[in-house]
């Protein structure tokens, strides 16, 4: 049997896992390579058509600015109504008890295996990891626990590892520590290599040998600094077992970051919390959503696929683009609507925190690298409907593009016309009332802030006893930084990152630096 | 155990709704938007007509001034607001007037035209000049000695007046030699280093009525005379052009009836409005134009002129009479407030400070009354 017969027959393809346009060769490398432009280029030429429609056309660019910001209320309002839904059905599945509504199904054969690939964080964030799922409301016998170390994190990370396996081994059904070697060609050193070799490594070790079969394995990739709830599995395998097709279908739950949320500084806390809310939102649009971070998918189709690619960044999103192509377009992502909870990016110092915030979503937006996939492989794959083809690439764009220039053309290209529009433009009382008018619109989009407030209360977590209760006021008002944050913490690092890829400059894999306190 | 339980997401045709009604809802928005935003305002005695009004953008020098449209207050200013925006101003000539209890009243006729916003700033100076007296004789400890008191200004500067000429006890002044140089001399002046040039005053010996300086230039306007006439002539770009430079012929303010908000009702019929999305162009780059203005000076001498510190498009010139601040702007007049009344007056500027020169004593003139 050859070593790719597991493989789906899109998934055998030689450059089903592209990475770059590098690994390809001839008119597929040219027009991947376009593709990596593209993005970028999009998005520059819509910020600089800005500057220049304000200089040789300031009515127009006027008049673009105030429907822009129209549109910009109201997309807020839309976006806003589907946060509400979403917070009330966390919240209601914050109580549902779980292990009572998965009692009427067959569920004893299945095994959560748990990934936590890790670097060099220390030891209490780990820790804490293993204690949440110790704790977790579900047979323990049945968690397959897997501590991912690397190899050129040096011995520490494996005798940390061991540490850990001494301390928590009992608790599970098994507990196996894999150490990705470094080096290996044609890898990127990140989460996604880690996470591959893991998963064979247990596969070979584990399953097998165990006779577990694949289908009745769902594995759950976790960041290693993800506490789970009590109730996390319990949930997960109601939906596992509810879902209209659950061996191609991933699962993702809403990730807060509630860790370390009253030590955070409030710039953090407020770039963390939008995540969150962004991921909430999209938990009510799941034919829109795609994985991110930590989230669960059976192993069966895993293993069909060949596991996470190793070559590039994003992992946590590329997985189940993988899993789509590779399944014809038939495979779903079905939100939990139940919380796992992460660190808030922090450092030692605001401006240690600032760098480690912008460097961190900067990978994040490095996931336009999966729109230049998803658009060379929808040209490959026509078994997938043109439509759900074309709908999908739609909205991945219009994603990409509006995160990296929305922000930048409402709150500082707003303003252009009335630097740049000339004399003409300056005597109207279009030029007078634009900064008006924008003004009102953005007052009243940022009412949607008060909602945030009101919602991001109601998700942190009880008060330590050593912070004042004055901290719930500065939780409330730090939503203000909101203009700032999107342009700074998510335009400014798109843009940084879809401009990387236009000239070729490639991002590795950046590692979150993670601390407790 | 019940499924219902869960609450489930969205359903779709729920955000499909909801996304259609929002996009109606923008769809429905934009054009009255835009028309407000451009100028236009619904006639509610006529909902279907649309009326093109303008704007008006005053600048104010002064916290706590009272602006008036059409003798109707408007506006109080603030420490952080002190321009003023007044939109939905009918078509057609308005009264605008500045005032400010302890100052003069700054008054002017603006046109407004439709979809366009008429700017102007105002400045109102201390109705009794505040002043600083430097005297050639000072006491031992600094407090400046007159002979005479003052009675057409003020100050809150100590001073002593006295009615002898003795001297003795008494110290000269080193600010009032170093200024007295500046004034009608009988000393060479030297042509400063800085900004503009100016005509070199006569190096006789015998003091001479002093000659007004022939050219400045500062912040794209040149004040020059030409006869016994002042001129302001705007040199800078086209671009940074004052408005009132230019400006095109209108009629007088007819006087309103006020009523309780700007736009108000006016005695004839407003006319059908032609819809233009774009205004129309006041002074265009290729239209001809001469941007000059020639200063109000009540037919007087103009003994000599400069820029108001710190203000373009104000001038202070010394007249026969007294020395006084004028706006270029000449929009139905130009507004002239004194600063000091007083025959055959002469004036210096140094770094922003206004100096008089009576032929006795030095004045240094301050321009609010709130700083003494």
């Amino acid at each position: 049997m050859s070593k790719q017969s597991h493989l789906l027959p899109y998934a055998a393809r030689p450059d089903f896992k592209v990475g770059r346009a590098s690994e390809l060769s001839g008119n597929d490398r040219r027009f991947y390579r376009l593709l990596e432009i593209l993005p970028g280029v999009a998005s520059w030429l819509s910020l600089i058509a800005m500057v220049l429609a304000s200089i040789y056309a300031p009515f127009f660019a006027a008049y673009f600015i105030i429907a822009f910001a129209v549109f910009w209320v109201l997309k807020t309002a839309f976006l806003s109504y589907h946060l509400r839904h979403n917070w009330k059905r966390l919240r209601h599945h914050m109580t549902v008890d779980w292990q009572a509504m998965i009692e009427r199904f067959e569920y004893g054969h299945l095994y959560h295996f748990i990934i936590l690939p890790f670097y060099n964080e220390p030891e209490e964030v780990v820790n804490a990891s293993l204690e949440s799922l110790a704790h977790s409301r579900y047979d323990h016998k049945s968690l397959i626990i897997v501590l991912a170390c690397e190899a050129r994190a040096g011995e520490g990370a494996r005798l940390l590892a061991e540490r850990m396996k001494e301390k928590w081994g009992e608790s599970f059904g098994y507990f196996h520590i894999s150490v990705h070697p470094a080096n290996i060609e044609g890898e990127m050193a990140g989460k996604g290599s880690n996470a591959t070799w893991a998963a064979e490594e247990v596969r070979r070790n584990v399953l097998d040998p165990h006779g577990i079969r694949y289908n009745h394995v769902l594995v759950s990739i976790f960041d290693i600094d993800t506490v789970v709830y009590p109730d996390y599995f319990n949930c997960l395998v109601w939906h596992f077992m509810t879902a209209a097709h659950p061996l191609k279908s991933s699962f993702q739950p809403v990730p807060v970051f509630n860790n370390n949320m009253w030590e955070a500084n409030p710039l953090a806390r407020v770039v963390a919390m939008s995540s969150t809310f962004w991921e909430m939102v999209q938990q009510e649009r799941p034919e829109r959503m795609a994985t991110f971070s930590s989230h669960s998918v059976s192993f069966q189709a895993l293993y069909e696929i060949g596991y996470w690619q190793t070559n590039m960044v994003s992992e946590d999103s590329r997985i189940y683009w993988n899993l789509l192509l590779a399944n014809d377009g038939q495979y779903d992502v079905v939100p939990l609507s139940y919380p796992v909870s992460m660190d808030a990016n922090t450092a030692r110092t605001f401006f240690g925190t600032v760098r480690n915030i912008y460097k961190q979503h900067r990978r994040w937006t490095y996931g336009v690298e999966n729109l230049v996939y998803i658009l060379f492989h929808f040209t490959k794959n026509k078994t997938i409907p043109l439509t759900k083809r074309i709908s999908i690439a739609l909205q991945q764009a219009e994603g990409y593009w509006s995160m990296v220039t929305n922000p930048i053309m409402l709150f500082i290209l707003g303003w252009a016309p009335i630097f740049f529009g000339g004399r003409v433009f300056h005597e109207t009382v279009l030029s007078y009332n634009l900064p008006i008018v924008v003004r009102n619109l953005l007052i009243f989009a940022m009412f949607g802030l008060v909602i945030s407030s009101v919602i991001s209360l109601t998700m942190i977590p009880k008060r330590p006893e050593h912070k004042s209760r004055f901290m719930y006021g500065v939780m409330a008002l730090q939503w203000i930084l909101v203009p700032i944050t999107m342009i700074i913490f998510s335009a400014v690092p798109g843009l940084d990152a879809q401009t990387r890829l236009m000239l070729g400059k490639y991002m590795g894999f950046w590692v979150t630096p993670k601390s407790r306190t | 155990m019940d499924d219902s339980i869960t609450v489930q997401p969205l359903p779709y045709r729920t955000r499909q709704r909801t996304f259609t009604l929002l996009l109606a809802l923008f769809l429905v928005s934009l054009p009255f938007l835009y028309l407000y935003a451009t100028g236009y305002r619904f006639d509610f005695r006529k909902p279907t007509t649309l009326i093109s009004t303008g704007g008006l953008y005053l600048a104010v020098e002064r916290t706590e001034a009272e602006i008036y449209i059409d003798n109707e207050l408007v506006r109080e200013t603030r420490t952080f607001r002190r321009a003023f925006y007044a939109q939905n101003i009918d078509v057609g000539t308005h009264r605008v007037h500045v005032q400010k209890e302890g100052y003069h009243t700054w008054v002017k006729e603006l046109p407004v035209s439709k979809h366009l916003v008429t700017e102007a700033t105002a400045f109102n100076m201390p109705v009794v000049p505040q002043i600083r007296v430097i005297s050639a004789w000072q006491s031992a400890t600094g407090t400046p000695v007159v002979r005479t008191p003052l009675p057409f200004a003020s100050t809150t500067h100590p001073i002593i007046a006295t009615t002898t000429l003795a001297t003795t006890g008494l110290v000269v002044n080193p600010e009032y030699v170093s200024l007295r140089s500046h004034f009608s001399t009988t000393t060479p002046t030297t042509t400063p280093t800085t900004t503009p040039s100016r005509a070199v005053v006569s190096t006789t010996t015998v003091p001479v009525t002093p000659v007004a300086t022939s050219t400045v230039i500062a912040n794209g306007v040149r004040l020059s005379m030409d006869g016994e006439d002042l001129y302001a002539s705007w040199v800078g770009s086209f671009e940074s052009m004052p408005y009132y430079y230019c400006a095109a012929d209108f009629p007088r303010y007819e006087g309103f009836r006020p009523t309780s908000t700007i736009s108000i009702e006016r005695e004839t019929e407003p006319e059908e409005t032609e819809f233009v999305m774009h205004p129309v162009e006041t002074v265009s780059v290729d239209d001809v134009c001469e941007p000059t203005i020639r200063m109000d000076r009540k037919w007087q001498e103009v003994r000599d002129f400069d820029f108001f510190p710190g203000r373009e498009g104000l001038v202070i010139m010394a007249l026969y009479d007294g020395i006084y601040a004028i706006e270029i702007d000449d929009r139905s007049w130009q507004n002239m407030q004194p600063l000091l009344l007083g025959e055959k007056l002469e004036m210096y500027l140094e770094n922003g400070n206004l100096y008089v020169y009576d032929g006795n004593l030095i004045y240094q003139v301050f321009f609010n009354a709130e700083l003494l």
